[in-house]
């Protein structure tokens, strides 16, 4: 609060100095911009309107809610804003971002969101189908009228953690673009060339894929030097797995990292078998760890990108029972479970992935997880109709074979559960 | 987000950028312009690049949203004089701007005798000539910067791109279907399909206003026109049959468009789903295809006439603003002639699926392996660039005017309100009309 204030108080200031003879002040577009429509007893879903409570606050332009009214819950993506990333990948702004979001909407004493239409309308989902676009108004005092309103995705464009984007259509367009017109005169946090404290930019530490599996903690958020080999791609993004031997007990293991392209294609990442040597941040993802943030150009190459060691490296799958899946020492290496039947699961509310609870013809047990963009397809009909439901798997006297990363999933109650996680539909093979 | 390397330094050198130098004396050019994330890494590549050449110039760029975004802080900047020294722009775009005078006429930098267009910087061989400057960038591309209601050149080419059709081949080899290439082939082959898997969509185009245009242009039937007194052509009765017809094809489940989708959501997208098995976009957008569940094949769109195929250029050129000091125009331009040299233009188009823009870089060794990729290096830039080098003469783009892209939009409109049955053809046609010529005048 103390550093907004000193902000506040500044700005005019610099912009005093730097417009010289125009002497512009600094105009606060979020105080100048209210809420038009009443909220209370409205739905957002069904209404486009409605009070919610937050469930959870994800990054600078995107968080979870829940209705007021019918308790639904909302993934709801900010209009008009792109922050920069800090889950997935790690950017510049991005942690700084998300912790703005997340102390306005900590803080409120009433979140209220509101989509685009001024009718009275179902709001809109994003491109994904499952996001719903919102203005996120938060006030800070018990019952608030609307004027006690101020829009988060406004604000985020005024405070300089993110430009504004895809606004052309709205009614709040001007405000929008001017906030972020006097943002980048003003030359502050992504605007300016000036270092993220709570981005690292120096160089990277050499370790291992064994040391950074065996100690995450010490690793975590740590910008980092590895080699491995690429054992299985999945989109742009690849496991690299390596067997490392053990100086002290001389007994050699399989160790295992998801890499995150970021959607880039980088052709090293893509080749199986490839020893490459990658820069990046250890990250968590769904309680697994991964390396964000690489980079690699053939034509403008930088000292952090992938470098390619060899190639022809191939490393077939550990072939495991589904019992020994159960430990966290196979977590993103690459397996292969035979012999597996279906026996329950299900399928995520807001995609098409599919999650199979499995057993093996050891009884033991591991679950199958089909990821929303890998497609099994249905063997009768055309042969190219997705499977949706979990009841494909339970067919009797029918057993497949599946290879995949092993992953582990924590629920939101707490449980743990293992799960080969398929990178695509030839992997999965069935018995018959 | 925006790069690393960003708009106006420290809100201190405001003043002195308003003399286009930076602190420390060097000219600072600031380009704005819709690049992803991606994209702007290889633009800082090439920025990098440059400056180590021209170390008196430096390049500060930021992503500014997208085209409408773009256009309008444009048109919000020229007015209070913020304006980049270079930004990128679409020909409907250009038109706005020509019109508050705040764009730089470019003909003179082109055979300027310090910073005019050299040899080096590309050329090709045509029989016993050597082509180079305005004479090595792609005809039809080059030809759209001087096609403004102004005489001079008012935007050169950058991002280049087309329209290509992406089919799922497990699909069509599975059920030994022939890829399409005229539009009477495209109605058997998605009926075929239709028979085969009636939960499919045979085919998904992912710019409304880009189906509409293009078949008119195929069609030859009236779109618009560059004379003031008549610019609005497409409210005729050909395009109003052509419109009942493709709610037919619709009606049918034959094809989807992106504005007759749930959720607006892209046809590429329902095409890697699975959902569509052929869809037609931007070539600019290639890895928005890509599958990891099939293989994906590239062909050129259909046509009337396999044999005169018309295909939309499309993709943003870039412009440059008058309020910029001498010196930070020229240093743009220095900085336009690097980045569309005929080595990086070339690298461009290899890692984002857009065009060349050079005749010269499709010589290049680095595009000529690009073109001959085999085995495990085969990929869908790859397919896509096999198959747009043969396009290059087919190329077609529209009258530009003040109104233009409100005709773009407004194209496009009619298709999605007709499909989805909220208005009748008339209606459709009529709304889209008035908006054009009112909607123009405000």
């Amino acid at each position: 609060m103390k550093k907004r204030n000193l902000l506040f108080i500044l700005l005019p200031l610099v912009v005093g100095v730097v417009s010289g003879c125009d002497n512009q002040p600094f105009i606060d577009y979020v105080e100048q911009t209210k809420l038009a429509n009443e909220y209370e007893g409205y739905d957002f879903l069904e209404d486009g309107i409605g009070e919610v409570t937050l469930f959870n606050n994800v990054d600078g332009d995107t968080a979870h809610f829940t209705s007021v009214v019918s308790e639904d819950r909302i993934k709801a993506r900010f209009i008009g804003v792109d922050t920069p990333e800090s889950t997935g990948q790690i950017q510049p702004w991005g942690k700084a971002a998300a912790k703005f979001t997340a102390e306005k909407l900590d803080t409120a004493k009433v979140i209220v969101l509101s989509s685009e239409s001024e009718s009275i309308t179902h709001a809109l989902a994003d491109s994904t189908g499952t996001r719903f676009l919102s203005y996120i108004w938060v006030a800070y005092v018990d019952n608030p009228s609307l004027n006690d309103f101020k829009m988060i995705n406004l604000w985020l464009v005024q405070e300089s953690y993110s430009g504004a984007k895809g606004i052309s259509a709205s009614r709040y367009t001007q405000a929008f673009y001017d906030a972020d017109m006097q943002a980048q005169e003003l030359g502050i946090r992504i605007w300016s060339d000036d270092p993220d404290p709570d981005f690292y930019y120096g160089a990277s530490t050499v370790t291992s894929l064994k040391e950074v599996n065996e100690n995450p903690d010490d690793w975590l958020d740590a910008k980092v030097y590895l080699e491995g080999i690429v054992a299985k791609t999945i989109g742009t993004d690849a496991y690299i797995n390596l067997d490392i031997e053990d100086e002290d007990t001389g007994l050699t293991q399989r160790y295992g990292l998801f890499i995150f392209s970021g959607y880039k294609s980088y052709a090293p990442l893509l080749t199986i078998g490839n020893l490459i040597g990658l820069t990046g941040i250890i990250t968590e993802f769904n309680g697994n760890l991964q390396m964000t943030s690489v980079s690699y150009s053939p034509y403008y190459p930088s000292e952090d990108d992938i470098t390619l060691i060899s190639s022809g490296n191939a490393i077939d799958p550990l072939v495991i029972t589904a019992a020994e899946g159960n430990d966290d020492k196979y977590i993103n290496v690459v397996v292969t479970v035979n012999n597996l039947h279906g026996t329950g699961g299900y399928k995520e509310d807001d995609s098409n992935a599919l999650t199979i609870y499995c057993m093996d013809d050891l009884e033991g047990l591991i679950n199958l997880r089909i990821s929303d963009n890998v497609h099994v397809y249905d063997r009768a009909g055309s042969g190219f109709d997705r499977i949706l439901d979990p009841l494909y798997f339970q067919v009797e006297n029918e057993t497949f074979n599946v290879t995949g990363a092993l992953l582990k999933y924590e629920s939101l109650s707490g449980n743990i559960s293992y799960q080969v996680s398929l990178c695509k539909n030839a992997d999965l093979v069935f018995n018959s | 987000m925006a790069s690393k390397k960003n708009f106006l330094a420290l809100p201190f050198t405001f003043a002195l950028l308003l003399a286009g130098c930076d602190g420390d004396g060097r000219t600072q050019v600031v380009f704005w312009h819709t690049m992803g994330q991606t994209n702007q890494e290889i633009l800082n590549g090439m920025i990098a690049d440059f400056t180590e050449e021209h170390p008196d110039v430096v390049i500060n760029h930021a992503s500014q949203g997208g085209y409408d975004d773009i256009r309008k802080k444009i048109n919000s900047a020229i007015p209070v004089g913020n304006t980049p020294t270079m930004a990128f722009c679409y020909p409907d775009h250009v038109a706005d701007y020509i019109e508050s005078g705040a764009i730089e006429n470019m003909t003179p930098y082109i055979s300027d005798a310090e910073i005019g267009f050299t040899e080096e910087e590309g050329s090709h061989q045509q029989g016993e000539v050597v082509k180079s400057g305005v004479d090595d960038f792609v005809a039809g591309y080059w030809g759209e910067g001087l096609d403004y209601q102004v005489q001079g050149l008012y935007s050169v080419p950058f991002s280049k791109s087309t329209e290509a059709l992406f089919y799922n081949v497990d699909f069509f080899e599975q059920y030994e279907l022939e890829v399409p290439t005229t539009w009477a082939e495209m109605l058997t082959v998605s009926r075929a399909i239709k028979a085969i898997a009636p939960t499919k969509i045979p085919l998904g185009y992912d710019s409304d206003s880009n189906l509409f245009i293009t078949l008119c242009e195929q069609l030859g039937i009236p779109y618009t026109s560059k004379e003031s007194a008549n610019h609005y052509l497409f409210n005729n009765q050909e395009a109003k049959d052509l419109i009942s017809q493709l709610k037919v094809f619709y009606d049918e489940g034959l094809f989807v468009t992106k504005g007759a989708s749930p959720n607006n959501s892209y046809t590429s997208t329902q095409f890697t789903d699975g959902t569509v098995l052929m869809t037609i976009g931007s070539t600019g957008g290639t890895s928005y295809n890509f599958s990891p569940n099939f293989e994906v094949g590239v062909a050129i769109p259909p046509s009337i006439d396999a044999e005169e195929p018309a295909v939309i250029s499309q993709g943003p050129s870039i412009t440059f603003f008058k309020r910029a000091s001498t010196a930070q125009k020229r240093a743009a331009w220095e900085f336009y002639k690097f980045i569309s040299n005929s080595e990086n233009s070339a690298r461009y188009s290899i890692m984002t699926g857009y065009e060349p823009v050079r005749i010269s870089s499709y010589e290049t060794p680095e595009y000529q392996t690009h073109l001959n990729a085999a085995g495990a290096d085969v990929n869908l830039y790859t397919k896509t660039a096999n198959i747009t080098i043969n396009m290059r003469d087919s190329y077609f783009y529209s009258p530009v005017f003040v109104g233009s892209a409100t005709a773009r939009d407004e194209v496009g409109g009619i298709i999605s309100n007709v499909l989805l049955g909220i208005k009748t053809v008339e209606q459709a046609f009529n709304d889209a009309l008035t908006e054009c010529i009112f909607g123009s005048e405000v």
